[in-house]
């Protein structure tokens, strides 16, 4: 069997790994940007090679992947699906796992996710407002208060500005960091797309645990994977700017140890939702990934944040010692609609941490984190019990060199998540930058205190959520201007 | 004794002035002086004064434009000099801000740390050689016009220092949580003896500056029992829990038959609460304050303690009038407010009789790091008999708690605690 993977990061080598073990030994090809090393050795111990060209081109993937002629292609990263990649594979009969570009616009448009929601009324929706004008958009959010910034389209993870806007005696500081950070956002980020009308979104902040409920589909079926949790913040304790995640952690089963099982159910009951009405609007049919990036929240319980066409990074790097089901089999299934019979076995008695080692710069000065060349001791690394997978290094003339984003991520199970984090952490000294540029990671991600927190925060909101319901105010929120009279904002 | 306070943004478009106020405000219990330095990437910039005149006119500090800054708060008693210095060379900025006692000087360790740098290290690694080497019970901070900040607990710990987190976008320290959740921040941790946590705008790390020998870590007594806010947490504890369960101590060695339980406010009403509810009495309001709240123990000049006295403590008749009172407060220093308070009990109001309770220990020696402790000369407890102490005060008896049973109150807690002050030996061993 041949499969190809599009992508390069450290997603597409956790993906190919574990397709690599599949009782069908597929050889495996990789059409990447660059040279990834991780994804090169992965594909050329199978038979396959690793080639590049123009992940974004659709014309080019398709030639690359002409060459092979595969029984599958799986399309990893999403602007490749925004592009138009899958839909130009899937139009020459290949069976293609990734979502089409207008499937996709699920995650590339958070406006247009949003509108769905609201339309079909579908639950952890949050109230929003979006600008296709820039000086509406200013005057807007000098006066928004509680709110995040986000830019309409999805830009790798970036441009979201969430500010906790509480304080009055703070309040005309933030108020002007929000409008120095639209203008900003708008020129920077949102002026490079084309492909959108919607500038900016404003949603109303909400506070609680983030998890990520990554689902496989065929467009009949919905297979739900074990949630995941990812860890957002650069450096330890919480603190720093947003990446795209430096690490995550996953068990035991399929539910973390701070969301509980009706939670996991009111989550894959919202994907569900999503994907149906989804395939509605577009009139095609979902195979691939819908990942829900979620929020247990005071105000609604389960709450949807974003939504991904494809598998998170690094969330899926979690799964590479705890699925215990040949992924080729399954997504091979997926593409070919025949997901329904398909049971996934996930390894009970194991939770897995995954953490990224980053150069300095990522994730807001990347140009001074690019370039610097990489050492891994991949020996001593699995001595430890733990795997490698390379996400932002590439091979030039036999050396590694950062590409500015996360270097590699160490994953590692076990049965207890303290000890795994312990055993991670080791590992980190193993991935060295050789001109003596600063890397780091969180020491913190999968220890017993900040899992601890993680619950101790859970059991607020869901004190709060669960409240909420109990007067009727999961689907209602009632506002009171004395001397003007009550407002009722109906989220049913 | 001090309090430090330091805001990182993760952002420049972030002016961290606004957040100094408050962060200063908000230490306002632990010094009534301040001093503030902002850094803008470029060049750093400093302000400073009484917390009084900050408050009338914040303009001045409003002026100040910094994306990273970090601040104090320093009582009368104590002075700026030796605490604080800045230093410049070639372009090059750095100040350091010391709350406690170094052995050596602030100055020759900002010289020492500029010549490091001037070499080539990092700037984490001439901290970490510079400081290994630096005796003496303080917690620091250092700002430098690269925007890169260092903040560091010395190894005995006598003094606790937090960081917080304000979502994506700023690193707060504070000496206690209290600043941390006025800011709208969160607090993360509490910083270890002998750990510093280094932030800059793209890389924060933690870390530990290496010790020779073993050294003993305990946090002071008086920051529970008197110096932190009640809403604050000190290395993980309430403070507010342990005030309470010292005052329930209290209740259980108290002999004497009362009416009513009255608290001298502020710090001793979670005391008061404590006391009163293990004897079943009534804890009464029995004090109204007049105009600002000060700090009267740590007021350098004794008018000036007791013009503090006399304005935060004007009893409400109907409490006193007639009734046995058991009065609560933190802690006995001089004796000057209560003595006061007493005289007026007495003579105007007919209080017909006064027990004086104490929340911690007798008070036997200074101390020798600098916390606001005064000399032993005037510590009422150091000087006169028990017996003579009642007549002092003028009192009908006075119940001190003793140092086991501060301990016993500490023991499920976990924290190592310096009570040198009350057993005239300092516990912080090894280092000093």
């Amino acid at each position: 069997m041949k499969v190809v993977v599009v992508g390069d990061g450290g997603r597409e080598n956790a993906i190919a790994l574990m397709l690599s073990r599949s009782s069908l030994e597929p050889k495996i090809y990789v059409i990447s940007s660059h040279v990834n090393p991780g994804l090169k050795k992965v594909a050329e111990r199978s038979g396959g090679k690793l080639v590049t060209c123009d992940i974004l081109n659709r014309k080019e993937v398709r030639v690359r992947v002409d060459e092979v002629s595969p029984d599958v292609v799986v399309i990893g990263p999403e602007e490749p699906q925004f592009h138009g990649v899958s839909d130009e594979l899937r139009g020459c009969g290949y069976a293609v796992f990734g979502a089409s570009s207008k499937l996709a616009e699920i995650e590339k448009s958070k406006v247009f996710m949003r509108e769905l929601m609201w339309r079909y009324r579908i639950p952890g929706r949050l109230a929003y407002k979006a600008f296709t004008d820039v000086s509406q958009a200013i005057e807007y959010v000098s006066n928004a208060g509680d709110v995040v910034i986000k830019p309409a389209r999805q830009a790798g993870g970036k441009g979201v500005k969430v500010i906790a806007d509480l304080q009055a005696y703070l309040s005309d500081v933030k108020s002007r960091v929000r409008v120095d950070y639209t203008r900003k956002l708008i020129s920077d980020v949102m002026s490079h797309y084309v492909d959108i009308d919607y500038k900016l979104l404003i949603e109303e902040r909400v506070e609680g645990v983030e998890y990520t409920l990554m689902c496989i589909t065929d467009g009949y079926t919905l297979l739900p994977l074990p949630l995941v949790q990812d860890h957002p913040h650069a450096f330890d304790n919480d603190l720093g700017p947003e990446t795209g995640g430096m690490g995550s952690i996953q068990g035991p089963g399929h539910l973390l140890p701070f969301i509980n099982e009706g939670e996991f159910r009111e989550s894959v009951d919202i994907v569900e939702r999503v994907l149906k009405v989804l395939q509605e609007v577009v009139r095609e049919r979902y195979v691939g990934v819908l990942s829900g990036q979620m929020m247990l929240t005071s105000l609604l319980g389960p709450t949807v944040i974003e939504f991904y066409s494809r598998f998170g990074d690094p969330e899926v790097s979690n799964y590479i010692y705890t699925l215990d089901t040949d992924l080729l089999e399954v997504i091979d299934r997926a593409a070919s609609g025949r997901l329904a019979s398909v049971k996934l076995r996930v390894r009970e008695d194991l939770v897995s941490v995954v953490k990224a080692v980053c150069p300095r710069g990522y994730p807001n000065n990347r140009k001074a984190a690019k370039g610097h060349p990489v050492v891994v001791d991949e020996k001593s690394i699995r001595d430890y019990g733990c795997e490698v997978l390379y996400a932002g290094v590439e091979l030039i003339n036999g050396s590694m060199y950062t590409t500015g984003s996360r270097i590699v991520e160490l994953v590692c199970a076990g049965e207890d998540f303290d000890e795994v984090s312990r055993r991670v952490n080791k590992c980190v000294e193993f991935v060295k930058c050789v001109d003596g540029w600063d890397t780091f990671y969180r020491r913190d991600i999968g220890t017993k205190d900040l899992i601890m927190r993680r619950v101790m925060t859970a059991d607020i909101v869901r004190n709060a959520y669960t409240y909420r319901r109990s007067k009727g105010l999961s689907t209602v929120k009632v506002d009171w201007i004395p001397g003007k009279g009550v407002i009722t904002y109906d989220y049913s | 004794m001090g309090g430090l306070v330091g805001v990182v943004a993760f952002d420049e478009l972030w002016s961290v002035s606004k957040f100094m106020y408050y962060g200063l405000l908000a230490s306002h219990n632990r010094g009534d002086n301040y001093i503030v330095v902002l850094s803008n990437g470029r060049d750093l910039k400093s302000v400073g004064g009484d917390i009084t005149h900050l408050l009338l006119n914040k303009d001045s500090l409003d002026q100040l434009e910094g994306y990273v800054g970090i601040g104090g708060v320093y009582s009368q008693v104590d002075r700026l000099d030796g605490k604080y210095t800045h230093l410049s060379d070639n372009g090059y900025e750095l100040s350091l801000l010391v709350d406690g006692y170094v052995d050596g000087s602030v100055l020759d360790i900002g010289r020492r740390l500029l010549k490091l740098v001037n070499l080539g290290y990092k700037l984490v690694e001439a901290f970490v050689e510079v400081i290994k080497g630096v005796r003496g019970v303080y917690s620091l901070l250092l700002i430098n016009n690269k925007s890169e900040v260092i903040a560091y607990r010395s190894v005995p710990g006598l003094t606790p220092l937090h960081l917080g987190g304000y979502g994506f976008d700023l690193a707060l320290i504070a000496t206690e949580s209290v600043p941390i959740n006025i800011l709208g921040g969160e607090l993360r941790s509490a910083v270890k003896p002998g750990e510093y946590v280094y932030i800059s705008p793209d890389l924060v790390t933690v870390g530990e500056v290496p010790t020779d020998g073993v050294v003993n870590h305990a946090i002071c007594a008086f920051e529970y029992i008197y110096m932190a806010r009640h809403d604050s947490v000190l290395d993980g504890i309430d403070v507010y829990s342990i005030r309470k369960s010292l005052g329930e101590e209290l209740g259980r060695r108290f002999k004497y038959d009362v009416d009513v339980v009255v608290g001298v406010p502020e710090t001793a009403i979670p005391y008061a609460l404590g006391f009163a509810k293990v004897l079943g009495k009534d804890l009464e309001y029995g004090f109204i304050s007049t105009g600002v709240k000060v700090r009267t123990a740590i007021k350098g000049d004794p008018l000036e303690r007791l013009i503090g006295i006399q304005l935060k403590l004007n009893p409400v008749r109907y409490v006193f009038s007639g009734r046995r009172v058991a009065i609560v407060d933190d802690s006995l220093v001089r004796g000057l407010t209560v003595k006061s308070v007493i005289q007026i009990l007495r003579n105007k109001l007919g209080v017909k009789e006064v027990h004086v309770v104490i929340g911690s220990p007798k008070l036997i020696t200074n101390c020798p790091y600098g916390k606001e402790i005064p000399p032993k000369d005037e510590l009422l407890t150091a000087n006169l008999s028990d017996e003579l102490a009642v007549k002092y005060v003028e009192a009908d008896s006075i119940t001190w708690l003793s140092v086991d049973e501060v301990s016993k109150v500490f023991s499920s807690s976990g924290v190592n605690l310096c009570t040198g002050c009350f057993l005239g030996g300092c516990l912080v061993r090894g280092w000093s």
